[in-house]
């Protein structure tokens, strides 16, 4: 019965699997012509070299994916997984799931761009314009000011949302792309958006800021890539950096890591952490762009207030908060805290002339090692107790 | 039968699937179809299975996937002489081979050596200093075949040297 089921759910998503024990010894399959007991690695090659990592492999833990293995002319994502049998034996199984044909098309577009880049980067001509000209067409390409307004977009951006180009022209970039978490390195970061169809669609992208005569930044040109099929790999991505994109602060990673080690060290510190109020109903009144303004804002005059050797981080959203380095005294951070209050006060965002926006916030202050004991609860505690100032604050969110 | 696997990694077009293909089938071709994703070639060298992973490279757009180098035992690091650039990423990917399997024994191949380049023989020990991993630094071709079995023969030995420690 379990099996039948099995089957009918592997066919209806263009999935074979294989079965097999701690010994490598295949059990059951479906379609696939592979014998039964014998070495699943006679013909599963590709986890010759990662047996550790498939017998240490538990049912909490998330699976191993090896994405876009190419053979027999097509592809296909490999996936494994362990569980217990109806016998109590721990089993593993193999995935193979057929990729669609739209990772075929987009195969065949990078295959076509780096042709063409190699034969240019071989060439002598190697001339900046020519070489944006070429992968202008292939690519979503735009524009976007300083602000994040969009000024040009090319034909295979407005194909891609299915609207005039004039309908994309002059909103906010984040309108139509999500920023992720993760930016692998200054200049490329992840971006989502949904196409016309509704489909979330995943996008390594690349920043390239135009400069004028003075190496100011006047404008930056983004040139996005389709790398949903890479997005399974996700956590990869999301370790792979420890900035944040929007204000360009440390992220949540940093944070963690830099907290341990001041732990390690027994370095006696503390941490502000600080969440803008009714932050949801900003974005909500003024719009996702003015949210933005306002986060950017806000790392201004955080940064404005604190000593170089203190560090501000965005969490997440609205969250910061501010690493004070150690032994810096209450007296001392007290008076800063009180002086970006001050400041926050007398600078709200002048998001445009009639559109004004209050900046306030909550913050929550503590210190190592009387607050804090490690990071595991750190931040979901830091989140409860600002959430309980502020429901005392009768603010809710 | 000893089974391992090696993958080879670096700049799109700088030659990976050609290595491959001479290595493993004695073939070469002028056109150029790019990786995309990974494959898996399979070779014997002297009783050992060989898993040769030939993996997307490395552009402007898309960094090289980790995900790909788990549980390898070594590594080739390819280049072109014909792109400086791709010479210049030699060290990011030996920084990221070395990243997913510490200590992993290396070879790297500069290839395209039958087209007239400019990187001198002394520039080679240059770049064999730059890394306690590199054990080979060869220019080899794809398209000729110079060097392209001593690439993988060393790169063989060393890893059995290594397994039988
Ligand atoms: N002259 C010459 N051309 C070569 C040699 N090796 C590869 N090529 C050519 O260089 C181009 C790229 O070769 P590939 O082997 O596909 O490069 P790759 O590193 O696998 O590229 P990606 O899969 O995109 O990362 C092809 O047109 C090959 O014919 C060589 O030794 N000599
Ligand atoms: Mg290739």
């Amino acid at each position: 019965m379990h099996e039948n089921l099995l089957n009918l759910l592997c066919k209806k998503n263009n999935t074979s699997y294989i079965i097999f024990n701690q010994n490598f010894i295949v059990s059951q399959v479906n379609n696939i012509l592979i014998e039964l007991n014998t070495d699943i690695r006679d013909f599963l090659w590709e986890i010759v070299g990662i047996e550790e990592n498939i017998i240490t492999l538990s049912m909490t833990q998330e699976s191993i994916k090896i994405p876009m293995i190419f053979r027999n002319n097509s592809y296909y994502d490999l996936d494994i997984d362990t569980f217990i049998s109806e016998t109590g034996e721990k089993l593993y199984i193999a995935y193979m799931q057929q990729k669609s044909q739209q990772t075929y098309k987009y195969a065949k577009v990078i295959k076509e761009i780096n042709k063409k880049t190699l034969i240019y980067e071989t060439s002598n001509e190697k001339k900046h314009t020519t070489y944006y000209q070429q992968i202008n067409k292939h690519m979503m390409t735009f524009h976007v000011d300083l602000d994040g307004i969009i000024t040009t977009v090319n034909d295979t951006c407005s194909h891609f949302f299915n609207l005039e180009k004039n309908n994309i022209i002059g909103k906010h970039f984040s309108y139509f792309f999500h920023t992720q978490e993760s930016q692998l390195n200054e200049n490329t970061h992840i971006f989502n958006a949904k196409d016309f169809m509704g489909k979330n669609i995943f996008f390594h992208a690349n920043i390239i800021p135009l400069t004028d005569t003075k190496d100011r930044v006047i404008e930056n040109i983004i040139i996005i890539q389709d790398i949903t099929y890479l997005k399974q790999i996700q956590k990869e991505l999301d370790n792979a950096s420890q900035y944040d994109t929007l204000t360009g602060l440390p992220n949540r990673h940093y944070f963690l890591k830099k907290v341990d080690t001041y732990i390690a060290k027994e370095f006696s510190f503390s941490l502000c952490f600080i969440d803008i109020d009714n932050f949801y109903y900003i974005n909500e009144e003024h719009g996702s762009h003015a949210g933005d303004m306002l986060l950017k804002h806000i790392t201004l005059l955080i940064n404005s207030v604190i000593d170089s050797d203190d560090i501000l981080v965005r969490i997440y959203g609205d969250f910061f908060a501010i690493i004070f380095s150690e032994n810096k005294s209450r007296v001392y951070i007290q008076a800063i805290i009180e002086k970006l209050k001050e400041s926050s006060l007398s600078h709200p965002l002048k998001y445009t002339a009639d559109d004004i926006i209050n900046l306030k916030y909550t913050s929550l202050l503590l210190d190592y090692p009387n607050d804090i004991k490690n990071t595991k609860e750190l931040l979901t505690n830091a989140q409860k107790s600002i959430k309980k100032i502020k429901i005392d604050k009768k603010l809710t969110r | 039968m000893l089974s391992y696997k090696i993958v080879l990694v670096g700049n799109f077009g700088a030659g990976k699937t050609s290595l491959i293909r001479r290595f493993v089938e004695n073939s070469f071709s002028q056109e150029y179809l790019s990786t995309i994703g990974v494959s898996i070639s399979k070779k014997t060298i002297k009783n050992a299975r060989v898993m040769i992973w030939d993996i997307e490279g490395h552009t402007e757009f898309k960094p090289i996937f980790k995900q790909y180098l788990l549980g390898a035992k070594g590594f080739i690091v390819v280049a072109d002489l014909l792109r400086q650039e791709s010479i210049i990423d030699i060290h990011n990917h030996i920084k990221l081979c070395n990243e997913v399997i510490k200590g992993a024994p290396l070879c790297i191949a500069l290839n395209k050596s039958d087209m007239p380049h400019t990187l001198e023989d002394k520039e080679l020990q240059i770049i064999k200093n730059s890394s306690e991993l590199i054990i080979e630094v060869l220019k080899t071709s794809a398209k000729n075949g110079d060097a392209v079995e001593e690439l993988f023969l060393k790169l063989d030995k060393k890893i059995k040297d290594n397994m039988s420690k």
